[in-house]
């Protein structure tokens, strides 16, 4: 007879070694952290973690947010909802709706606009704060920093207050507080931009030569001219455009070369992520064939220039038949890639400076000088100077600044809105045009989730 | 060690408690023995090998041999137990030396289903949980690609849609409702053969959601459904509290097939099957769609058509006609599958091999299909002292799909009738110089996404005493992913200019693993009427996600544009390695009295490294009883009443699906370059949120009546989760779209679920029976403090359920403009989303019930599956945009009622549509009744060859549909994603 269960020295052993493995410890249920993050505190206790950081805010406004040169940033979009660009494509919903400004509230085109700009804000304040604190970041670094994550936050709440109107001015990290946050009249935030910018110049008063492709002091106060070309307070414009003027500039020559990565006359700009890629304007402008595909210029803008006008030769190019043409803006003209990169996305550049110097004398009336620098920018583009200052010289400038800028970053929407000509040059090309569509609407979803954003803008 | 846990502590105790009653049962041995022996015969006089012999309330005992015959040292006069499984349990007591018995077959044990718990078994008449069960007598006969679709409408509370018939994509699980507000926090655990399966879809939307829409790559295809010998829903908190945070959403328990005790059985089995588009729309033809556009650019004023508008500026022919549905999407897609298996073992050795190829077709233009191959792998070993039962299964899935790179579902509906020819007379692609996006540049664009899951389990069971057994369950799962996404320059309109400079490429790796383990202590005892079961186990889990996600842009030619060498430009656009660990010890007390009165406890200690350090430990626990009052005295001759049972459990559960460091304040590179990189935030950190609870109740009561002809269920359950962790949705000016956090809320899911089978005929030719299921479930927000405050408030309101939404109130058309018209709730003359958008509408579905017959007669047999849902559903006519606009339209969407056509330069009937769009017209009656299979299969009787055997059979999937909706189908609704396919398959199955 056999006892199957008298050996029991194993089984003895089988439930001791298990007892071992139940006697676990809270170590099992810990996770390292991942190869992949790293934590907050350990970004801004390096000076390269941190400006890593903060040139995140550049890969998306060049590549997905407001400014970017792909189709949904405001250059082209803006371009479609004002009277630059004409649309020919049939699928694009986003783009459709901007072109026959049938925008409505729950457009994701809209809601992506706010969104990503106010993700930007956000990564802004996380530098500011967490350089702050940073025991590890000289003081040096701390200034080129901080004064590039404010100069950006100023950026992009500019360009919100351009297509919302009153908007939001967030400072804070803590969602609790941003969750709730109410609109800020636009003087005020133009006061509180303009404190800022002057805070980012100082900043980066002491970074070493200016480099184009990140924000300098210069960047600032070329910022700044334009917050008071805008708010109308032309002395301190005048102030800022000449000081950047001064600072060694100059205006590209031949006007083709405007564009390129080491133009003399920009200010600011992106370069593209990988050597040898070109700009994501090429990209979306330049179409070919017989019929465009995608996108051309309006007839009326291109209509608008003056005989021998160098920006219409050197900035439009012709396509299609000799009876049914197109044209396309060619600003930037590396579609693809080339050996070494070519041109960068001009954000902000020289010319503009001129204009801006040129409209404040306009306005403060220091008539001579400003005829004489307008001729210098006519000379510039093979234009014939004007003799006497004309009489219809708003209307000139507003043309020759949709001349310069066109297909860049909404400057026409913003200036006909500025100006208040929106509606009379709007009705020209889009007869179904009305007034409250100088803004465009807060998203509805914003409007759902926190109700300090309300009301909605008039007429939507 | 740092800190002792609470299972540290706990667990040694348990174990002192178990091995005092070890010791306690061994002293037997020091008294004085006689010895007893006898042989077991079966009422026929055939000796019965294998009978368990022992003293009862010792562990002392044998096994008979092959003649029957045992011998025992026993105390005198002990009570001896004769057991075998099958027969009639004998208690003797003994006098004498020798004792020979006879064992009587127990009918009632031979029929008796035994339920998967898991953790362990349990007879379904003896469970207390809430478990539903198919087995491969169901999924084998159905000619589906994934086992989810198996068990489409055979299980009450388990709802089951597909939104895609694209093969590979499609299916959502929802088991008894939606309990928590995220969507990806309402998916249940999926166990197979004790090892949690890898359930999260690996594929990264960037690649996959053009032609797989919302329903990415499900890896559940990855098991053939003919690897499966039954499946398992664990639903109730009784059944699910042992899986404690991981069982809120109920549990999915997948059991493969194994070998057996039977001489070895060759098997070959194959089916071919073609699939088409059950339904069409019915759109207009192109003289209807030019009068709506022409009416539509009237309405707009506009009297010169636009430069874009080819349809109607003459570029394109007028009077072209295309069906786009029968061209895009109005092919065959034509499946196969073979598999053989070989199954068959001793009396201690088992074994099965299976081996299955198929592909699944497509029903787009070009060749395309999912092809998948299949292992299962399966040995189990009982040593010669039958105290060690080791088995171990191997289940490998395989898919290759390789895909063009849209659905092209939408285009097929939306394209205008009038639209260009598809194809030059050449045979190339026809661009009409530019003017259109001819849908087949899709076909250029490729999608593959290869992928291999395996599972290996290793089962060790050893018996310690006759009443503690000791088991351990390891196992490890991995998948490997490999998505391609490969889009060369000539998807674009060459009218743009582009060369392979613009062509790219994204690759997608993926690799996950999990390996658990779980050493379990089990331990059963009878001491006269009471019975007593329980196990004790722990639980160490360890996961791992990597993925990358690479671009590859600017190619020399478009050649080799797999080859990232060939790219001048390529970025990392993610990268991801995350670990998830997990432990916990979990235990079971079950205690029977009387064979009548069952209550069973259940409860797990849960330790998850989601959470942040001090929340990292959870408890759960659940109580189940039961009351099987057939058996009281009253009853036990009733003619009437075979079985009866009442039932009911409560306990908790909870959740950990967040995400890994969900807790972590940290920053990731973002995939764009920018001179030293981005750093970006890797989510909007929250570091004090902490285990949601789930609350379930639950009531039931199950009857056989008439000899067991007749049986039912009922159940009543009651779910509530609070301190729900949801990621709350934020303004964009927070610069996140929302935070994971506790929401302050209490969320009700409350149901009825009934269930029955009716053996209608049974007899020696005609077997015919019928059975059913029904269930309805409710949701309701119970209470939510602050909601008013919260960015909740114009989501959701107390009293209504979370599916609800809010609409505008459509009125209307107005006569004059002749746009639609919505009520002014607050008055002002303004129609505007925070003020007006006050409907509630109610997405849950009503209830879903399926309904079934199996007949057979002589060899032949009929079996057919009815699945029919009450629901509300999207309005397909609202998918294709506002009517008058280029895109074609349903041929009723200008009815009497409907807004004038606009061509989109009316910004007034813009924005009325876009209102219309998010009022109650955007849901619309999505109910239907569907023949889901219907399968004729006929026995081949044993004729050519004594040991071949067979079926041949035909079967249908998804075969009628009934109902009102009028997009292409109402399960996946929607006019984007393809719908389930119709699908007609022959087969056979040979056994030699």
């Amino acid at each position: 007879m056999k006892n199957i269960y008298r050996n029991r020295i194993p089984n003895l052993m089988a439930v001791l070694l298990c007892s071992v493995v139940f006697t676990a410890c809270e170590e099992f249920v810990e996770t390292d952290l991942p190869v992949t993050e790293t934590t907050a505190d350990a970004v801004f206790n390096d000076k390269l973690t941190a400006e890593a950081a903060l040139l995140e805010n550049y890969v998306s406004l060049r590549d997905r947010a407001l400014t970017t040169g792909t189709i949904p940033g405001i250059g082209n979009l803006m371009g479609m909802y004002a009277d630059e660009s004409l649309n020919w494509q049939v699928g694009s919903m986003a783009e459709q709706a901007f072109f026959t400004n049938a925008i409505t509230p729950s457009d994701a085109a809209v809601q992506n606009l706010w969104n990503d700009s106010y993700k930007i804000i956000y990564q802004c304040n996380r530098i500011i704060d967490g350089v702050a604190q940073s025991p590890a970041v000289t003081a040096a670094s701390k200034d080129q920093l901080t004064g590039e994550a404010l100069f950006t936050r100023s950026f992009v709440h500019f360009y919100l207050v351009q297509l919302f109107g009153e908007v939001p001015y967030v400072t804070s990290t803590d969602y609790r507080v941003n969750k709730t946050v109410a609109k800020m009249p636009v003087g005020a935030m133009y006061t509180q931009l303009a404190k800022d910018l002057v805070q980012a110049g100082t900043l980066l008063e002491n970074t070493a030569a200016p480099v184009n492709t990140r924000p300098s002091k210069y960047a600032a106060e070329a910022l700044l001219a334009r917050l008071y070309l805008y708010a109308e307070q032309y002395d301190k414009a005048l102030e800022y455009s000449s000081g950047v003027i001064a600072a060694g500039f100059s205006v590209d020559q031949p006007v083709e070369n405007t564009f390129l990565k080491g133009g003399k006359s920009i200010i600011w700009s992106f370069k593209p992520g990988v050597e040898g890629a070109n700009t994501n304007e090429a990209l979306i402008y330049i179409v070919t064939g017989t019929t465009p595909a995608s996108r051309s210029l309006s007839d009326n803008l291109v209509a608008s220039f003056e005989q021998g006008d160098l920006r219409k030769e050197l900035w439009i190019k012709k396509m299609g038949t000799e009876n049914a043409p197109y044209y396309h803006a060619f600003k930037y003209r590396e579609k693809g890639p080339t050996a070494a990169t070519k041109e960068h996305s001009v954000l902000l550049r020289l010319e503009e400076m001129l204009l801006i110097r040129l409209e404040a004398d306009l306005y403060l009336g220091n008539n001579a000088t400003a005829l004489q620098n307008w001729n210098s920018i006519r000379e510039r583009y093979g234009l014939d100077p004007f003799t006497e200052l004309p009489a219809n010289w708003k209307q000139l400038l507003l043309d020759e600044r949709r001349h310069e800028f066109f297909c860049e970053l909404g400057h026409r929407f913003f200036d006909m809105k500025r100006t208040g000509t929106l509606e009379q040059e709007m009705l020209k090309t889009k007869p179904s045009w009305q007034k409250s569509f100088a803004k465009l609407p807060l998203p509805q979803a914003e409007l759902m989730l926190n109700p300090n954003l309300l009301p909605q803008n008039e007429g939507y | 060690m740092k800190k002792i846990t609470f299972a540290a502590l706990a667990v040694p105790l348990m174990w002192v408690l178990l091995l005092l009653l070890f010791f306690n049962s061994n002293k037997l041995h020091a008294q004085e023995t006689t010895v007893l022996s006898g042989v077991v015969k079966t009422a026929d006089g055939t000796p019965i090998e294998g009978v368990t012999v022992w003293q009862q309330n010792t562990d002392n005992g044998t096994q008979t041999n092959e003649q029957g015959f045992y011998t025992l040292s026993i105390s005198p006069n002990a009570v001896i137990v004769f057991e075998y499984i099958g027969y009639k349990t004998q208690t003797v007591k003994a006098s004498g030396s020798i004792l020979n018995v006879t064992l009587t077959a127990d009918d009632d044990m031979l029929d008796e289903v035994v339920i998967n718990a898991g953790y362990y078994s349990v007879k379904d008449k003896e469970r207390t949980g809430s478990i539903s069960k198919i087995t491969a007598k169901e999924i084998g006969q159905q000619p589906v690609a994934n086992p989810l679709a198996a068990m489409q409408g055979r299980m009450a509370g388990v709802n089951i849609t597909q939104s895609s018939g694209t093969p590979g994509g499609g299916f959502d699980i929802q088991i008894r409702g939606r309990n928590s507000l995220r969507t990806e926090g309402n998916a249940p655990l999926y166990i197979v053969d004790g090892v949690p399966f890898l359930s999260d879809t690996n594929s990264t939307g960037d690649l996959s959601v053009e032609i797989l829409r919302s329903t990415a790559n499900n890896p559940l295809q990855l098991i053939n459904p003919n690897d499966i010998e039954s499946i398992e829903v664990l639903k109730d908190a009784d059944a699910t509290a042992i899986y404690g945070s991981r069982g809120a959403n109920g549990v999915v328990l997948i059991t493969t097939k194994k070998g057996t005790n039977q001489p070895t059985v060759f098997s070959l089995q194959s089916h071919t099957a073609i699939g088409v588009v059950p339904n069409f729309m019915n759109l207009m033809n192109s003289g209807e769609y030019l009068q709506m556009r022409r009416d539509a650019f009237a309405n707009d004023k506009i009297a010169e058509y636009p430069a874009n508008a080819y349809d109607m500026n003459g570029t394109w022919d007028a009077n072209r006609y295309t069906d786009w549905q029968q061209q895009l999407i109005g092919g065959k897609a034509v499946s196969q599958q073979v598999s053989a298996s070989v199954r068959g073992g001793d009396k201690r050795n088992s074994f099965m091999v299976q081996a299955s190829t198929a592909k699944d077709g497509t029903v787009f233009p070009g060749d395309y299909g999912n092809k998948r191959k299949n292992i299962l792998a399966q040995f189990s070993h009982i040593t010669d002292d039958e105290k060690w039962n080791i088995s171990t299964q191997f289940v490998r899935g395989e898919s290759d799909n390789r895909l063009l790179g849209v659905d092209l579902t939408r285009d097929a509906l939306t394209l205008a009738p009038n639209a260009p020819a598809l194809y030059n007379p050449d045979g190339s692609l026809n661009w009409e110089n530019g003017t259109w996006n001819n849908p087949l540049r899709w076909t250029n664009q490729t999608y593959n996404a290869k992928n291999v899951q395996w599972l290996t389990a290793w089962n060790l069971e050893g018996k310690l005493t006759r009443s503690l057994t000791f088991k351990a369950v390891a196992g490890y799962n991995e998948m490997n992913g490999d998505e391609w996404k490969i889009i060369p320059h000539t998807i674009y309109n060459p009218a743009m200019g582009l060369t392979s400079a613009n062509s790219s490429s994204m690759q997608g790796i993926t690799k996950a693993s999990v390996w658990n383990l779980e050493p379990q202590l089990h331990f059963h005892e009878q001491f006269g009427r009471h019975k007593v079961t329980a196990l004790v186990g722990t639980t160490f889990l360890k996961q791992s996600n990597a993925k990358q996600v690479w671009r590859a842009s600017n190619f020399g030619s478009d050649a080799q544009i797999q080859n990232f060498l060939a790219a001048k430009t390529l970025r990392l656009m993610t990268n991801m390695a995350n670990e998830y660990a997990y432990q916990a010890v979990f235990t079971r007390l079950n205690y029977m009295y009387d064979d009548r009165f069952i209550v069973n406890i259940t409860g797990r200690r849960d330790g998850s490294s989601r959470f942040g350090p001090n929340k990292r430990w959870g408890n759960f626990g659940a109580v189940g009883a039961a009351w099987l009052f057939s058996r009281e005295k009253i009853f036990e001759d009733s003619s009437w009443l075979s079985f009866g049972k009442l039932r009911a459990s409560y306990g908790t559960t909870g959740s950990d699906r967040i995400g890994d460091y969900q807790y972590l304040d940290t920053y990731q590179y973002s995939g764009g370059v920018y001179e030293g990189g981005g750093l970006a935030p890797a989510r909007l950190y929250n570091p004090d949120f902490s285990w949601e609870t789930n609350r379930k109740m639950e009531a039931a009561m199950e009857l056989s009546l008439f000899n067991n002809r007749v049986s039912l269920s009922a159940a009543y359950y009651r779910n509530v989760s609070g301190n729900q962790l949801v990621g709350v949705p934020l303004p964009g000016t927070t610069g996140f779209a929302s935070v994971l956090a506790n929401l302050p809320a209490e969320v009700e899911n409350t149901g009825w679920e009934f269930e029955f089978k009716y053996r209608v005929l049974s007899g020696n030719d005609w077997n015919w029976s019928l059975f059913g299921n029904w269930s309805s479930n409710r949701n309701k927000l119970l209470e939510f403090p602050g909601l008013d405050a919260s960015t909740y408030k114009n989501m959701y309101t107390i009293g209504q359920p979370t599916s609800m939404i809010y609409v505008y109130d459509y009125t209307g058309t107005d006569p004059v403009s002749g746009a639609y018209t919505f009520r002014d709730v607050n008055g002002d003359g303004v129609w505007n989303a925070a003020d007006d958008k006050k409907r509630i509408v109610d997405l849950t579905p009503r209830y879903s019930a399926g309904i079934g017959s199996e007949a057979s007669y002589r060899n032949w047999s009929l079996d057919l599956l009815f699945h029919a849902v009450k629901q509300q559903g999207a309005n397909a006519a609202l998918g294709f945009g506002m009517p008058g606009t280029f895109t074609n339209q349903p041929a009723d969407a200008l009815s009497v009622s409907a807004q004038q056509p606009s061509a989109g330069y009316n910004n007034d009937f813009n924005a009325a549509y876009s209102r219309y769009a998010q009022s109650q017209q955007a849901f619309t009656d999505a109910s239907f009744i569907r023949l889901k299979n219907v399968t004729l299969a006929y026995s081949i009787p044993r004729v050519f060859a004594s040991k071949l055997s067979g079926r041949i059979y035909i079967s249908g999937q998804n075969v009628f549909t009934w109902t009102n909706y009028k997009g292409l189908d109402p399960e996946s609704q929607g006019i984007t994603s393809l719908p389930p396919l119709r699908v007609w398959s022959a087969g056979f199955i040979l056994n030699y």
